[in-house]
């Protein structure tokens, strides 16, 4: 299960019930942690630091702004504001209930969005370690989920569990073969992720730290995302953070999105 | 050598200037067919050996910009020799002082690409390590005067790169139009195109982005197979645009604009295979007329009509081989005048020249053809009389003594001095001679005339589109704008009105045929600008997709008012009905609502244009560049002078042409008015010997000729005005929909001086006439 982890990772986490035991444990923490990552709105300032495999540093700054629709959907911006080469930048991701997001990338070198068509889902974008598939919410249903141990990450307790998606079109579209989550089930929130390719290795690993609290909200104030094959790392460090402040919707269509600001 | 072949070379030599009438009027037809020809596939051939030589991709794919390591595995593509990837960008450059410059810069991952390679004009590549060097295109440099040493400053979306130029190059890729497509007049200069290094892109981003792959295919491989399998590899991208090289724009731009060329030169090659028709028709049955009564001898001596046609032919046929050789050498000049003059108005930066012998043997043929039956017609009727018939024929009788409703003219004529009198008692004599002078005058005037007339008609075409449209000025904007910026506009403070206007490339298909065209969106009601609908009706607002197509363009579709075609943009294909045929000086519009072109182009509440109204005193051009997203402002006082610039290519043709017309023309009157001179030269040398002055007989020579002129500009009048409806239609066929003007000016410009110098063309028969002695004409009519 790859979909929205990064979501859950920068954005969310909320206390939750012990987890559940029994045939469907795995899946209902998975959907617990999901549905804990998502506040009514919220609007976060990220620093971006891309760094190679020789160590240099390359920075971008940007806004993620999200909104829940209703229990499943959400919409979400990301709005890029340095380098300049990406300044009004943006990705604007919309939630279908009954079908893949829908997905439009706006370059103002290009004068007009362009919509991301699903096959692309497991296509990084803007340089970083990320997919198009890392910002959108998972369809639970469309993974096989199990518990298939448990370890510690930063001297926390975490059940790792595995999900492999179930349908044929996710399995040609996604990055991903499987993923395996370290989730702190007392918190609901993953503190680590491994991803795997095709040929069963893992090739990327996702890394949150520094989990605080906001109201009745948990965030990480760090994440980042490794590509062991490029050795490469995308590191997000959230800045200011607005929750629950009515964001308006005009915020989340393709004409905002081209306004560029 | 036959007496007969001794008697036509003596015959030749005796009217060596009408033969060379005749040789010149058959060598401007062979130079007019063999100069246009060849100067069309000059314009080939330079396209087609050029994007040889500096490889033009056999088949480019534009999609959205993504990281390179997103794009699918391009190895072990059978067919394929070679892959590029660059990122193509538009961007901006704001020179100090003048308008914006629309650019498109292209990153190429290699100093000097191996596809759509460059040839140096100046300066050298950028190094692999210069981040900052750029290469730009020859139109950028000669447009606006950018060379080696200067910097520019590109605005991509927010970035704005600063980089030198380190050289200036052709490429195949750009080397014709650098209009920007999206613009109300394309006009030369406006799309400039910069090369830079990939890698200072990556550099700065931190990974390499492209969205754009070019292929050079193997030259044994089927094209199309292997387009089908690089697609099938590159699926998983958002393709916008794919381009084999026969639907790339800069090759169907030229195509397209040869081809309409192409369509008007057998008018200007058929009026003047004409014309040469009857100055050989003319001279050859002048030359019979004189030599009849030898004709004559030699019929009774048993020569046959076989034996003499043959010995006409041969002397025709030689006057058209000389004719054709001079016309090889003339057509030389043509191809190269007019070949320049089109690939400067296509915005081609050289011309390679090339020969065609096929079409020069093809050129001189037609002409021979025209020459030898021009010479049959006449030496056929002679020879189907006997012998003593054609001796002893005796001259028409004057026309005034057959004629009672014209006797009260001749008692006119009776009392005017007997110089005047004597001129016009030679044209009434010989009423058929005087009848064809007048008609190949007549007609030689007249296609002169009509050159002219079609030039204005074109003129006034362009000048009766603004009649009806009530914009003053026409902005373009550098990128698609929404709508809302769009009223910033209408803050000016002499904007009464603005209505938008959306504008994409697309491709139009049906059937099998493809046709790159301008997509048009203007509001159905719109007030501003008016849609000309020659066929069918405008479109309307309403479910289904409805577009006017200029003519050319339905026609390239094979498409008819009803049909429905697909237009492709953005990787869509939309299915569009056919609603009227319009016209416009820009060829390949299509005309749809604006919400049509908002959903097609795929710019949802966005505009590329605006038209506005101004109110009195408005007029200040220069405020809408305060506007920064304002790319050129074009006032409707200076569309004519836009549109000629885009149609220069034509205007030349037929200027061209004027100019060809005009000369075979004063050839025809020249020849004509000097022949009919000559033949009273014994009736002159009686006169003289009777005791007439020179000046008596020069007054009896130019009152035939202003009767000739007279007459001849009368009856041009029609001619002309027949053969520029004529011209006008092909021109329609070719290019724009010609409305047929008649001004008077025009048939006075060349009909008023025509009145003066016919007479004055006789100059050289009086000269002859009054120089020769009377005892030597009067003895040549004794023996006679």
């Amino acid at each position: 299960m790859a979909s929205g982890l990064l979501v859950a990772a920068v954005m969310v986490s909320l206390p939750t019930p012990a987890p559940t035991q029994g045939k469907d444990g795995a899946r209902d923490i998975m959907r617990r942690v999901l549905r804990d990552s998502r506040a009514e709105d919220e609007v976060i300032s990220v620093a971006m630091q891309l760094i190679d495999a020789t160590g240099r540093v390359r920075r971008r700054t940007a806004t993620f702004y999200s909104k829940k629709r209703n229990a499943e959907d959400s919409v979400r911006l990301i709005r890029f504001h340095a380098p300049p080469e990406f300044a009004r930048s943006g990705i604007l991701t919309i939630e279908r209930t009954d079908g893949d997001a829908d997905q439009w990338i706006y370059l103002p070198a290009y004068h007009a969005s362009r919509r991301v068509p699903s096959a692309n889902r497991g296509d990084t974008w803007m340089g970083t370690d990320f997919t198009y598939e890392d910002i959108t919410d998972a369809k639970i249903e469309r993974y096989e989920y199990r518990t298939i141990g448990s370890d510690r990450v930063n001297g926390v307790a975490c059940a790792m569990i595995e999900a492999i998606p179930r349908e044929r079109k996710l399995v040609e579209e996604s990055a991903y073969a499987k993923t395996v989550s370290c989730v702190d089930v007392e918190q609901s929130v993953a503190l680590k992720i491994d991803y795997y390719d095709r040929t069963g290795q893992v090739f990327k690993v996702l890394t949150n730290s520094g989990l605080r609290r906001f109201g009745k909200y948990r965030r990480w104030d760090v994440s980042e995302m490794e590509d062991l094959k490029r050795k490469h790392k995308t590191r997000l460090e959230s800045g200011d953070r607005q929750i629950d402040r009515g964001l308006s919707d005009e915020y989340f269509d393709v004409r905002y999105l081209e306004r560029g600001r | 050598m036959t007496r007969l072949r001794i008697k036509m070379t003596r015959d030749l030599w005796h009217m060596k200037w009408r033969a060379l009438a005749i040789i010149l009027t058959l060598a401007s037809g062979v130079a007019v067919y063999a100069g246009f020809y060849m100067g069309i596939l000059s314009l080939l051939w330079t396209r087609d050996s050029i994007y040889r030589e500096l490889h033009f991709a056999d088949l480019e794919v534009r999609f959205l910009p993504d990281d390179a390591r997103n794009l699918p595995d391009l190895s072990r593509l059978d067919g394929v020799t070679r892959i590029e990837r660059r990122l193509v960008y538009p961007g901006i450059v704001r020179p100090a002082g003048k308008p914006p410059i629309s650019v498109v810069m292209t990153s190429l991952e290699v100093p000097t690409p191996g596809i759509h390679s460059f040839k140096f004009l100046a300066g050298r590549p950028f190094r692999a390590d210069e981040l900052d060097a750029v290469v730009i295109d020859a139109s950028l440099a000669s447009y606006h005067g950018y060379r080696v040493g200067d910097t520019v400053d590109i605005k991509v979306g927010e970035a704005i790169y600063h980089r030198r130029v380190v050289g200036v190059a052709i490429t195949p890729e750009y080397f014709v139009s650098t209009s920007n497509p999206t613009y109300f007049v394309p006009e030369r200069g406006s799309l400039g195109f910069i090369f830079g290094n990939l890698e200072a892109m990556s550099d700065a981003l931190g990974f390499t982005l492209v969205n754009d792959l070019v292929f050079l295919f193997d030259a044994s491989a089927d094209p199309a197979l292997v387009k089908q399998q690089v697609l099938t590899r590159l699926k998983k991208l958002n393709i916008e645009q794919v381009s084999p090289r026969d639907r790339h724009f800069s090759y169907q731009y030229v195509q397209l604009q040869l081809e309409s060329t192409r369509v008007f030169i057998p008018a200007l090659v058929t009026v003047l295979m004409a014309l040469t028709f009857i100055v050989v028709s003319i001279n050859v049955s002048r030359m019979i007329a004189v030599e009849r009564r030898q004709i004559g001898g030699l019929m009774a001596l048993g020569y046959g009509p076989r034996r003499l046609l043959g010995a006409y032919l041969e002397a025709s046929l030689l006057l058209g081989l000389i004719g054709g050789l001079l016309g090889i050498a003339f057509s030389f000049w043509v191809r190269d005048f007019f070949a320049g003059a089109s690939a400067r108005s296509m915005g081609m930066p050289e011309v390679r020249m090339t020969t065609d012998a096929l079409t020069m043997l093809r050129g001189v043929g037609y002409e021979v053809a025209v020459a030898l039956v021009a010479t049959a017609i006449p030496v056929l009727r002679l020879l189907r009389l006997p012998a003593q018939q054609v001796i002893r024929e005796s001259p028409s009788p004057p026309v005034f003594r057959s004629a009672p409703a014209l006797r009260g003219i001749a008692s006119l004529v009776q009392r005017l001095p007997t110089s005047y009198r004597y001129g016009l008692r030679n044209l009434t004599r010989q009423r058929v001679r005087t009848a064809v002078t007048v008609a190949s005058i007549a007609l030689a005037l007249g296609v002169a005339t009509a050159y002219r007339l079609s030039l204005i008609s074109l003129n006034s075409t362009m000048s009766s589109w603004l009649e009806n449209d009530r914009w003053s000025l026409a902005v373009d904007f550098l990128y698609p704008v929404l709508l809302e910026r769009v009223q910033e506009l209408s803050m000016m403070p002499s904007v009464t009105q603005t209505e938008p206007y959306l504008s994409c490339y697309v491709q139009t298909q049906a059937g099998g045929r493809v046709g790159d065209s301008n997509l048009v969106g203007i509001d159905p009601d719109a007030r501003l600008i008016n849609v000309i609908v020659v066929e069918g009706r405008k479109f309307r607002p309403g479910p289904e997709r409805e577009a006017v197509l200029t003519r050319e363009l339905a026609r390239r579709l094979g498409v008819a008012v009803g049909d429905v075609f697909q237009v492709e943009a953005m990787g869509e294909t939309y299915p569009v009905r056919l609603v009227g045929l319009s016209w416009a000086a820009v060829a390949g519009l299509s005309i749809v609502p604006f919400a049509v072109a908002q959903d097609i182009c795929q710019f949802p509440d966005k505009a590329t244009g605006a038209y506005l109204e101004l109110g009195k005193g408005g007029g200040d051009d220069a405020r809408a560049y305060d506007l920064e997203f304002v790319g050129k402002v074009l006032a409707k006082r200076d569309l004519l002078t836009q549109l000629r610039a885009v149609l220069s290519g034509t205007i030349v043709l037929l200027d061209l042409s004027t100019a060809v017309s005009l000369f075979v023309g004063t050839l025809v009157i020249l020849t004509s008015i000097n022949l009919s001179v000559l033949e009273n030269e014994r009736d002159f040398g009686t006169l003289q010997a009777l005791g007439y002055s020179r000046r008596h007989i020069a007054t009896a020579v130019l009152t035939e000729a202003g009767v000739y002129a007279a007459g001849a500009v009368l009856l041009s009048i029609p001619i002309a005005a027949l053969i520029s409806v004529y011209l006008n239609e092909r021109m329609s066929a070719a290019w724009i929909q010609v409305q047929n003007t008649f001004s008077p000016g025009v048939f006075a410009g060349v009909l008023g001086p025509a009145l003066v110098l016919i007479p004055l063309g006789c100059y050289p028969g009086i000269r002859h006439v009054v120089s020769r002695a009377a005892l030597a004409s009067i003895r040549s009519r004794i023996l006679d």
